[in-house]
């Protein structure tokens, strides 16, 4: 005997005790609603489907007339967007999505009425602004394309959605600015999205992955932020956005090294502030990655570079230390590495203690005991703060910092000018989507570098980025004709 | 490469090539007359600047790379590779030996240069593997840390020279600068670089192109007069220019050699104008052999330099009239039959002007996946784009 749909959903799920089931009506017209008490929000279940209903059935003489979907669809529950759903498959990827669906005479449709338990806006714990909105993303996919549709009023700002992951279905959409953005990296992004074949997709970085190119996948070659005003600014400019339900995170591409030298608080500050600021984040990003192996290299082999007052002083500090500098620097280096890491996984009532431990071990105990000297605590301690010039690749610079002391205390300044050139010539080969990594420096582009290191004011960025938008790169009229 | 990138290469190439062991040299044989020597080469390079700039409007470089049906093209063009690939190894050389100088003191005194020169050597290998246009990338975004430490470098150099040294004038034997013209003649050759430099560039013209070089060349004569100017003062073999004059700047104010750094920067330059010789050095190989792998000849060439400089050229300083008197026969023979053969190949085109096929395919490069890291063969190897 051929089952009915009733049955061969229920089939399905057997084990599964969270799906629950209301019946209403009998005989041709019985309804059947499927949801899972969890994910749907109750008291909308139970005011504007299951009530409505009921009143519904009680109204209709249910032994003459044969109760057809489109009509509930439309005199009872016409303020949904319903749609009905064919396969058996697809009702029961609804459900689990948190939509109720409702089975009449072979039929279903699905009512969405998830529920979505989510914090509220809040500013995100990595890009703090004095100056500026402090609106960030939250884990709720709609939520955040709300927050960006709040601040582009435009029909050209276009979403493509995918559901990703064959176990988490995961909801992901594409948002760009139709007529700005280039079509053919969004074919790119697009067709890549659609090759994806995992189980599940937990976070946006699992798609982040996917959409890097090239094999070595050491450098950051998506960009990400957490704050909808920077994103607004990054799709004006051209570039397209990248949203993952389940994460904060907004993935955009292209990628341009660049983008990580700016912050949002550039834009609430004079353009001269702006300009002092990342030319500090650029020397403060070689700062942190070169420093412990450049005093390595002085201190081993390269110590006529020190002027003569300042050599005796170091010398001084170091006497009696009966370790080689490389070895000295590298403990200070793992010790950093590992009150870091430490502290990260601690409670944070413990924090304050890891603090006091670390300070003291490291900054009396252990020079005290002559296992490493005060100049290499101090080249550490600034490194390792400049790190955070650049938030969004400290991880990168973590590891090259490490690979620059091993050179530096090998070879010297020479390991470190060479190792700093073969880096710098593979960063330059990298393309994001046919983007150079290094633009506006490398290759030139004079009218991007409006918003570089010389920050100008608003009005002097009459362009988009050539590289990043299609052809529409006029933003704004020129100051003279605004005139 | 943009036309802004071929100056920047040009410029930055042919002062960071020349500050280095060049000056010293000649200031060994010529004294205070080597900025002279200076002002005559950069003349005679003018004059081969011009001459590509004719050959290269009558005729497209990256035809000639190509194979043809011609088989005495075809043995014509093996040779001019061949000889043009002596010509850049040497220059690529030339470069890599100073930078061993520069660190010998600091460094390679206590630790193996042929061990850990191979750090450069990849560095170099890499660059020059990831193509024309990623070094000119590079210059651009080196560019002005390279300027600023050689203006200041200069300055610096300026206020501590003597340039009284270089009077009187007329006491200038232009005999014997001419005689020291060809002994160091394997340092010639700057229109090599724009003749090669061309195949990759777009939109060049030749009034720009003097203007760059004969500033850069200025600079250098200027740095020239600087260290002719302080080189009463230190030891006969100078390791480089650059070196020099930065060691006697900074000195009287006791605030240590921090003008190393500058030097350091400078020396970017250096590397990367090693890695434009080496590229080229490729490319002729390339042509020359094109059936080949590019990955094998690219490593069969870095080999070359690496061994050339372990084994050979160990001590420039100590083998340096041997070097020169070898290689100034080497670098006449390669300039003038590469002018000659380009000459000729413009002539033979134009008395077969009539033949159809004698029209050269620019779009169908030779060179087509040369600078891509794949190993495949390039696919635009078609015979008979010369149609002779």
């Amino acid at each position: 005997m051929k089952k009915t749909l009733v049955e061969k959903i229920k089939s399905k799920y057997t084990k599964d005790s969270q799906i629950k089931t209301v019946e209403l009506g009998n005989g041709e017209n019985k309804i059947t609603i499927f949801y899972i008490e969890s994910l749907v929000e109750k008291s909308l279940f139970s005011a504007s489907v299951l009530s409505p209903l009921q009143e519904f059935l009680k109204t209709q003489n249910l032994e003459k007339t044969k109760i057809k979907l489109e009509k509930i669809k439309t005199e009872v529950l016409s303020l949904f967007s319903i749609e009905e759903v064919k396969e058996t498959n697809n009702i029961l990827k609804d459900i689990l999505c948190g939509s109720a669906v409702l089975v009449i005479d072979e039929r279903a449709m699905s009512i969405p009425l998830y529920k979505t338990e989510k914090r509220s806006v809040a500013e995100p714990p990595t890009s703090k602004v004095i100056k500026g909105p402090r609106e960030g993303f939250v884990e709720d996919i709609f939520t955040n394309i709300g927050l960006i549709r709040k601040r582009l009023k435009t029909p050209n700002l276009q979403l493509v959605d995918f559901v990703v992951g064959k176990q988490t279905n995961t909801n992901i959409s594409v948002v760009y600015l139709k007529g700005i953005a280039r079509e053919d990296i969004l074919d790119k992004i697009i067709k890549r999205l659609k090759k994806i074949d995992i189980d599940g997709i937990i976070d946006s970085y699992y798609i982040e992955s996917f959409l890097e190119e090239g094999r070595i996948k050491f450098f950051k070659r998506v960009g990400s932020t957490e704050k909808p005003d920077i994103l607004c600014s990054k799709l004006l400019e051209g570039r397209i956005a990248i949203f993952v339900d389940g994460s904060p995170i907004v993935l955009t591409l292209p990628f341009v090294l660049f983008e990580d030298l700016q912050s949002s608080q550039d834009y609430f500050t004079i353009p001269a502030m702006a300009t002092f600021a990342r030319i500090m984040r650029v020397f403060g990003l070689i700062f942190a990655v070169t420093a412990p192996g450049i005093y390595v290299a002085l201190q081993s082999y390269n110590y006529r570079i020190l002027p003569i007052n300042f050599l005796i002083s170091i010398l001084s500090s170091i006497e009696g230390l009966s370790i080689p500098p490389l070895v000295e620097i590298l403990v200070v280096l793992f010790l950093f590495e590992i009150i870091t890491e430490a502290s990260l996984q601690m409670p944070n009532s413990l924090a304050m203690a890891l603090s006091i431990i670390g300070a003291l071990a490291l900054g009396n105990t252990a020079v005290d005991a002559g296992i490493i000297s005060p100049p290499s605590i101090v080249v550490v301690a600034t490194s390792s703060v400049a790190l955070y010039v650049i938030p969004d690749e400290i991880s990168e610079n973590r590891l090259m910092r490490i690979l620059f002391t091993l050179l530096g205390g090998i070879i010297g300044l020479y390991g470190v000018v060479v190792a700093f050139i073969i880096i710098v010539s593979y960063l330059t080969s990298i393309k994001s989507y046919g983007v150079p990594y290094f633009v506006p420096y490398a290759p030139d582009i004079k009218s991007d570098k409006k918003d570089a290191f010389i920050k100008q004011d608003v009005q002097s960025m009459v362009s988009r980025p050539k590289l990043l938008a299609g052809s529409n790169l006029i933003r704004q009229k020129s100051k003279e004709k605004q005139k | 490469m943009s036309a802004r990138q071929f100056y920047i290469v040009l410029a930055i190439s042919v002062i960071t090539m020349k500050m280095q062991k060049l000056p010293c040299l000649v200031a060994g044989e010529l004294g205070k007359d080597s900025w002279i020597f200076f002002l005559v080469y950069t003349l005679i390079n003018i004059i081969g600047i011009v001459l590509v700039f004719v050959i290269l409007k009558r005729l497209d470089l990256k035809s000639v790379l190509k194979s043809s049906k011609n088989k005495f093209f075809n043995i014509l063009r093996f040779v001019l590779m061949v000889v043009t690939l002596l010509y850049f190894l040497v220059q690529a050389l030339l470069v890599y030996e100073h930078i061993q100088g520069l660190f010998a003191n600091t460094l390679f005194d206590s630790l193996s240069w042929s061990f850990f020169s191979l750090l450069l050597i990849f560095a170099v290998f890499f660059l020059a593997h990831r193509g024309i246009e990623n070094i000119a990338l590079n210059f651009e975004l080196y560019t002005w840390i390279i300027v600023v430490s050689l203006v200041l470098l200069a300055i610096f150099g300026a206020t501590q020279t003597n340039y009284s040294v270089i009077l009187p004038l007329e006491t200038i034997d232009f005999g014997n600068i001419l005689s020291k013209l060809q002994m160091f003649s394997c340092w010639f050759g700057d229109f090599f670089l724009v003749l090669y430099l061309s195949v990759k560039a777009r939109d060049i013209k030749l009034s720009k192109t003097l203007f760059v070089y004969t500033a850069s060349m200025m600079f250098m004569t200027f740095l020239v007069v600087v260290f002719i100017g302080i080189y009463d003062k230190v030891a006969p073999l100078a390791p480089g220019l650059i070196s020099v004059i930065s060691e006697q700047s900074l000195l009287d104010l006791s605030i240590g050699r921090v003008d190393w750094f500058l030097i350091l920067f400078t020396e970017m330059g250096a590397i990367l104008a090693c890695a434009v010789n080496l590229y080229f050095a490729n490319l002729c190989l390339h042509s020359a052999f094109p059936k080949a792998r590019p990955i094998y000849l690219k490593v069969f060439n870095v080999a070359i330099l690496y061994v050339l400089d372990i084994f050979l050229l160990v001590d420039l300083n100590a083998k340096i009239r041997f070097f020169c008197g070898f290689m100034c026969y080497v670098t006449n023979v390669v300039s003038v039959f590469t002018l000659l053969v380009l000459f000729g190949i413009i002539l033979f085109k134009s008395i077969k002007k009539d033949d159809k096929n004698i029209g050269i395919n620019t779009k169908k490069t030779a060179l087509k996946g040369f600078n891509s890291r794949d190993n495949k063969k390039p696919k635009s190897l078609i015979k008979g784009d010369l149609g002779i």
